[in-house]
């Protein structure tokens, strides 16, 4: 009877020990990782915002320094071409397009990155473009809406007018000893510089544009000829270009 | 005689609950205490650094612990052969936005070791772009990704710096070339939305910030702490939250942009 009494009694011993060890297994478990509180990062809610207010959200996967390879190893890698998700379905067709980060200047498989062509190999100023490389760019005037202060028959305030990018003077005939505006607006310049052949005043701008509002001259006396000089980039031609404008002064009569 | 038993048995679970409990919340200081103790009888670099390490592994949020990561890794900088110790104390100094901290560490950090530890540049990268250098932040990551041209964290990146450049032709081209080796990818779908849409392609700016957020709305936590590592695994909700927010906030405006667009030309 007593060894019966003292079966009963070790079962249930065994039972709560089991109960206190699950809770205390709990408690843990828990305890582990709730015992204190999140820690929040410079990076945990950043987002930058574009130009036009998007969100932009950088990651940082392989700062680790244990890094395994995780963010390296795409699908394209293990199954190349048979990628068939996110809307970039079926074969990977290669193309010809320019490299991008260290490879600007290469023409490279669109598929594996293979570099295809070098460009730098042509010419140092050779570039990638749409998938070939081309030469270096000659100087290129470029189109451009230009402000003209309107006190030349006008009512006061501005007037805008379409400036092609070439050297232009207005107005180019004027009366002795007013002022007149240049414009003009390059591309591909190594740089520009604009001149004149006045002995009495000394115009000079080495600029690539003149600006919106254009380069206001000296007081004119007598007819002037402005100059725009560019030079390209080294390897373009042709190496410099010029062009030149004349500023005439309106003839005085005088009655007899 | 039972009876006289049955209270005994209560006050047993009352105590080892109370114990227990102690215990459980005292824990963690227990832990350190002894890793300190162990530090102190053998205070070598290799087990600082080892120290450190353990306590910055987002995949042990029982252990990790900013501050403690980085009295390890500073008691490891006395060793100065061991390759990563300036680069994690650099994170560490990044992850508490302490930014100009975090650069003289970098820059010492690849001065020392650059040529072997290249994704010192990337976390550079990084910390160039949170403070608005974008032009320097760009030439970091094309540095790294001379050696990883296919991580996509790295080519997101890149192009995050690029748009804030102003250069939204070399974001879209960066984008796309990683698109291909992950066509799922939410971060990247989000940054190609945004070059499109700055450059005018609306629509498609608009297809992208779809694919984004449907990708955005299928990340797991265990994914967002392998993009973020270093981060407290705790706030890893919150992250995709961040993540999902900004996706689902692009669509709609670039939404709004879209129907504009279709009114102007009706």
């Amino acid at each position: 009877m007593g060894k019966h009494v003292q079966s009963r009694v070790g079962g249930r011993d065994i039972a709560l020990l089991v109960v206190c060890a699950a809770i205390l297994a709990l408690l843990f478990l828990v305890g582990g990782t709730q015992s204190r509180a999140p820690l929040s990062s410079a990076e945990t809610r950043f987002v930058e915002l574009s130009e036009s207010g998007l969100q932009i959200v950088p990651a940082s996967c392989s700062s680790y320094a244990h890094y395994q390879g995780e963010c390296s190893n795409g699908y394209a890698q293990s199954s190349y071409g048979g990628y068939t998700q996110g809307g970039y379905s079926g074969q990977c067709t290669p193309q010809r397009i320019c490299g991008w980060g260290a490879k600007t200047n290469m023409v490279v498989n669109s598929c594996s990155g293979a570099v295809i062509e070098n460009c730098l190999l042509q010419g140092a100023n050779w570039r990638c473009l749409g998938g070939a490389c081309v030469p270096p760019f000659a100087v290129a005037f470029i189109p451009f809406t230009a402000i003209y202060p309107n006190d030349e028959g006008g009512t006061g305030g501005s007037v805008s007018f379409e400036a092609s990018g070439h050297l232009q003077a207005r107005p180019a005939l004027l009366k002795q000893g007013a002022t007149t505006r240049l414009y003009w607006n390059t591309e591909n310049a190594e740089s520009c510089i604009v001149t004149e052949d006045n002995p009495d005043i000394d115009d000079s701008w080495g600029l690539e544009s003149s600006g919106e509002s254009g380069q206001e001259s000296s007081e004119i006396r007598m007819q002037t000829i402005y100059t725009l000089t560019c030079q390209s980039v080294p390897d373009a031609s042709p190496a410099t270009v010029t062009e030149s404008v004349t500023v005439n002064i309106i003839p005085i009569f005088e009655e007899q | 005689m039972r009876r006289v038993r049955e209270p005994r048995y209560l006050y047993g679970i009352v105590t080892m609950v109370v114990i227990g409990t102690i215990a459980v919340y005292a824990w963690p200081n227990l832990v350190n205490a002894i890793e300190y103790a162990r530090y102190r009888m053998d205070p070598s670099a290799e087990r600082a650094f080892e120290y450190g390490s353990r306590h910055l592994d987002a995949s042990e949020p029982e252990h990790y612990n900013l501050e403690r990561a980085e009295f390890y890794y500073r008691e490891a900088s006395r060793n100065p052969n061991l390759p990563y110790v300036y680069h994690e104390l650099a994170r560490i100094s990044f992850l508490k936005g302490e930014f100009n901290a975090a650069l003289a560490q970098i820059n010492l950090q690849i001065s020392l070791h650059g040529s072997t530890t290249r994704n010192s540049f990337y976390v550079r990268g990084l910390i160039n772009g949170f403070v608005g250098d974008y032009d320097a932040a760009a030439r970091d990551y094309e540095t790294y990704l001379r050696t990883d041209s296919k991580n996509w964290a790295a080519i997101n990146d890149y192009a995050w710096v690029l748009l804030k450049a102003k250069r939204y032709e070399d974001a879209l081209i960066a984008v796309d070339w990683g698109l291909i080796y992950w066509p799922d990818n939410a971060w990247l779908h989000n940054s190609r939305a945004t070059a499109l849409f700055e450059l005018g392609r609306i629509e498609a700016a608009l297809k992208a910030a779809e694919a984004a957020s449907a990708a955005a709305a299928l990340v797991t936590e265990t994914q967002w702490s392998q993009a973020y590592p270093g981060n407290d695994p705790l706030i890893a909700g919150d992250g995709v939250r961040a993540l999902q927010v900004a996706t689902s906030e692009n669509m709609h405006t670039i939404q709004l942009a879209f129907e504009e667009a279709q009114k102007g030309m009706r």
